[in-house]
């Protein structure tokens, strides 16, 4: 009887150990949720018309057009920023005052966003095929709010460049989380 | 006639043994099948493991889509020492972003 115990106790723990999935301790990183989304959507969008999925295909690629565009555009901009600040550090025998500094400062930042907003990547959040606009216009709203916030920080960063090229005093650093529309 | 029936009982197994013996070895061959299994089982990498991320590249938007037709990128001119700085970071403005916006709402109003 005992060693029917015991036979019956090693298949249960075999069966136990085969079944359970192993636990991962791993952290989620953006791509996951992009992969997450990406499931969500390719889950719903099946059970929509040939035609709503052609005109979602259409938008995502537009959306995700006009955000490499005016990302590319942005970029640009801040490489016109960096040289003219590099030619005033220049012109001021190289000496890094507090006013280049926050200027400098300011520039990081604002490229960093900007690169950070290409990289992203739109998908649909969808909620049945009767909300198909509103679900258009969240992805669309988003894309304005975050793409607006890259612009914003270019936008920062050209002021700060102008104070210290018109010899302007040191400003204060302002916490980038004042900005709005960062998230 | 006692020793003679100790011999039998001594030398030749009742029935309910031999049956208790063939289910004994049954369950032995069966227990080695099952560990042979399940080790099969874990040592072996499934194509279907639980740690893959889904693949989620499916065919369902395959349709050629129109390739859009290149902007040219906005040329700035180059800053040499005879550049007017004050002039020439006030042109580098971001270009408004709202034209852009409206085309895609367009685009949604005629779903």
């Amino acid at each position: 009887m005992k060693k029917l115990c015991l036979i019956l106790f090693l298949i249960l723990s075999l069966y136990t150990l085969y079944s359970i999935p192993p636990t991962i301790f791993a952290r989620v990183t953006p791509e996951d949720i992009v992969n997450a989304k990406k499931g969500a959507y390719e889950t719903r969008v099946k059970n929509y018309s040939p035609a709503n999925q052609q005109k979602l295909t259409t938008l995502a690629s537009a959306i995700a057009e006009v955000n490499k565009k005016r990302c590319e555009d942005l970029e640009q901009v801040m490489l016109y920023q960096a040289a003219i600040l590099d030619e005033y550090q220049g012109r001021k025998g190289g000496v890094e005052t507090e006013a280049i500094k926050d200027a400098r400062y300011w520039l990081t930042f604002a490229h960093e966003a900007i690169d950070y907003q290409k990289a992203r990547i739109y998908i649909f959040d969808l909620n049945g095929e009767s909300n198909i606009k509103n679900d258009a216009n969240n992805l669309i709203s988003s894309l304005q709010t975050q793409l607006n916030y890259a612009r914003s920080t270019a936008i920062k960063s050209q002021s700060f460049i102008s104070k210290a090229v018109s010899g302007g005093g040191s400003q204060k650093i302002v916490d980038p989380n004042t900005i709005q529309g960062g998230d | 006639m006692d020793t003679e029936q100790n011999n039998q009982i001594k030398f030749s197994l009742p029935v309910d043994e031999e049956k208790i013996k063939f289910f004994r070895i049954g369950a032995v061959i069966i227990l080695v099948a099952i560990i042979g299994f399940f080790t099969y089982k874990i040592f072996t990498p499934s194509s279907n493991s639980n740690s893959q991320t889904p693949q989620t590249n499916t065919k369902s938007a395959a349709k050629p889509q129109p390739t859009p037709i290149p902007t040219p990128k906005p040329t700035l001119p180059p800053i040499s020492s005879s550049t007017d700085l004050e002039a020439e970071i006030e042109k580098a403005t971001p270009a408004d972003f709202s034209p852009d916006y409206k085309i895609l709402r367009d685009e949604v109003s005629k779903f």
